[in-house]
């Protein structure tokens, strides 16, 4: 390899590696003004109540080279028709890109007492999900009791992937698949749309983000299909539980040029009595094709550091008298 | 000025509404509580799933106590301009927490932190 490209590789690397932070981050020079500081100059985004005398920091998106972003339509332009058969793009929840956290919850079915009441458990299912004790919704445990798998940095796993902490997706298509390139945990999956599904007999290995299959049901719709998933991950962060019998339905409805709605469907019928929907029609918008994903890494020394920091938290508090 | 700074722990005790904070990680050993410390910085630890300011606080007799200040992810808050470089050891820093561990920690949940100069690093522009 010539030297020049080497060098250029490396300094790739480099900046690649500086612009992940999670141990040293060095911005663009646009945004160098902020260093030591923190703060950002100007920016769109709303003051608190009260507004500080010196000045405060406002929310201002940015993407992995800390570059200010925001959705294209939410830039001015205007969407024109959803093209046929692709769902290539960078695309991040809208109207706000953190509307996708759902940490207590999908959207459509959080874990809150009026959504668990119309959770069709079965009695193997309730079971189970008594059993999961995880750090938000109805079964929330101090930190120390807490049993969920990614709190140890187990792969996050379908269909948590996009039921928790759903960020930026770049969506990659080719003559034979759709690849979704996810920003949490930086992991992909890999739709095939050449093929059916395997037979449940045929799935001797149960897998992490499962088998998945995609069909196109008319020009701007694909139907996903998934099944094959292993049984120790959560489907959300609530620690709703899922058997190998597992059937997870996604459907992406490009709207138009901009946006995509997607919705899932859970059916398992060892865990729920019937399907359930833990998203209906939850907005993507298209991001600028400069967007660079930021890295979000579950890293397992980290986490071990987290643990140990918050260790002494988990003591049960002194009685009231 | 530097005998207000060792005043240390200010205010506390105003219920204030939970924080919608964003990892897999709860809030079960925290009770909902405003308290505001003033401090000296002795490490940024910019780590996932959330990251820490860890901030020493010294009384009017010299004692100690060193509090461990939980932040969001750094995936969140980059998008309010901290960065790895945000704070370093020595930073005189007065840390607003909107919840804190029940069993008397010094542990907590940051709102905000106001810079020596005055400005305001919000976790959440709301």
């Amino acid at each position: 390899m010539p030297r020049r490209v080497v060098a250029s590789a490396i300094a790739i690397a480099a900046l690649t590696l500086s612009s992940s932070s999670l141990t040293h981050a060095q911005a663009p020079a646009e945004t160098q003004g902020r260093q030591g500081r923190g703060g950002q100059a100007g920016g769109r985004g709303r003051g608190t109540a009260a507004p500080a005398p010196n000045g405060q920091n406002e929310n201002i998106h940015v993407d992995g080279w800390n570059r200010k972003q925001e959705s294209l339509e939410a830039t001015g332009k205007k969407p024109g028709p959803a093209p046929a058969r692709d769902l290539s793009g960078i695309w991040e929840p809208v109207p706000r890109y953190r509307d996708g956290v759902f940490a207590s919850g999908p959207r459509d079915m959080p874990s809150d007492k009026a959504h668990e009441a119309t959770m069709p458990y079965t009695p193997q299912g309730k079971q189970a999900m008594d059993s999961h004790k995880a750090g938000f919704g109805v079964n929330i445990a101090p930190i120390a009791e807490i049993n969920d798998p990614f709190d140890t940095c187990d792969p996050i796993g379908f269909p948590r992937i996009i039921l928790f902490n759903l960020r930026a997706v770049q969506i990659v298509q080719t003559p034979k698949q759709v690849l979704m390139l996810y920003q949490n945990t930086r992991t992909f999956r890999t739709i095939w749309t050449d093929r059916e599904l395997p037979k449940a007999a045929e799935i001797t290995e149960p897998r992490w983000f499962g088998y998945s299959v995609g069909k196109w049901t008319d020009p701007t719709t694909l139907v996903v299909t998934t099944t094959g998933l292993d049984e120790s991950t959560w489907i959300d962060n609530v620690g709703r539980p899922h058997s190998d019998q597992l059937v997870v339905e996604e459907t992406y409805h490009r709207v138009d040029e901009l946006n995509i709605d997607l919705t899932v469907k859970i059916t398992d019928p060892v865990m729920y009595t019937q399907p359930w929907y833990p998203l209906k029609n939850f907005r993507l918008g298209m991001n600028s094709p400069d967007f660079d994903i930021r890295e979000m890494i579950c890293s397992v020394s980290q986490q071990a550091l987290f643990n140990q920091l918050l260790k002494n938290t988990t003591d049960a508090a002194p009685e009231k008298k | 000025m530097k005998r207000l700074f060792q005043a240390s722990l200010l205010l506390s005790v105003l219920v204030v509404g939970s924080t919608s904070l964003l990892a897999h990680h709860g809030n079960a050993s925290y009770e909902n509580k405003e308290v505001t410390i003033k401090g000296k910085v002795t490490q940024w630890l910019w780590t996932n799933p959330h990251s820490f300011l860890m901030v020493d606080v010294t009384d009017e007799n010299g004692k100690v106590v060193h509090w461990i200040c939980e932040n969001n992810a750094p995936s969140t808050l980059v998008n309010f301009g901290f960065t790895a470089k945000t704070f370093k050891a020595g930073d005189e820093v007065t840390v607003v927490m909107s919840a804190v561990a029940k069993n008397g920690t010094p542990a907590g949940r940051i709102t905000r932190v106001i810079l020596a100069d005055g400005y305001v690093m919000n976790s959440e522009v709301r």
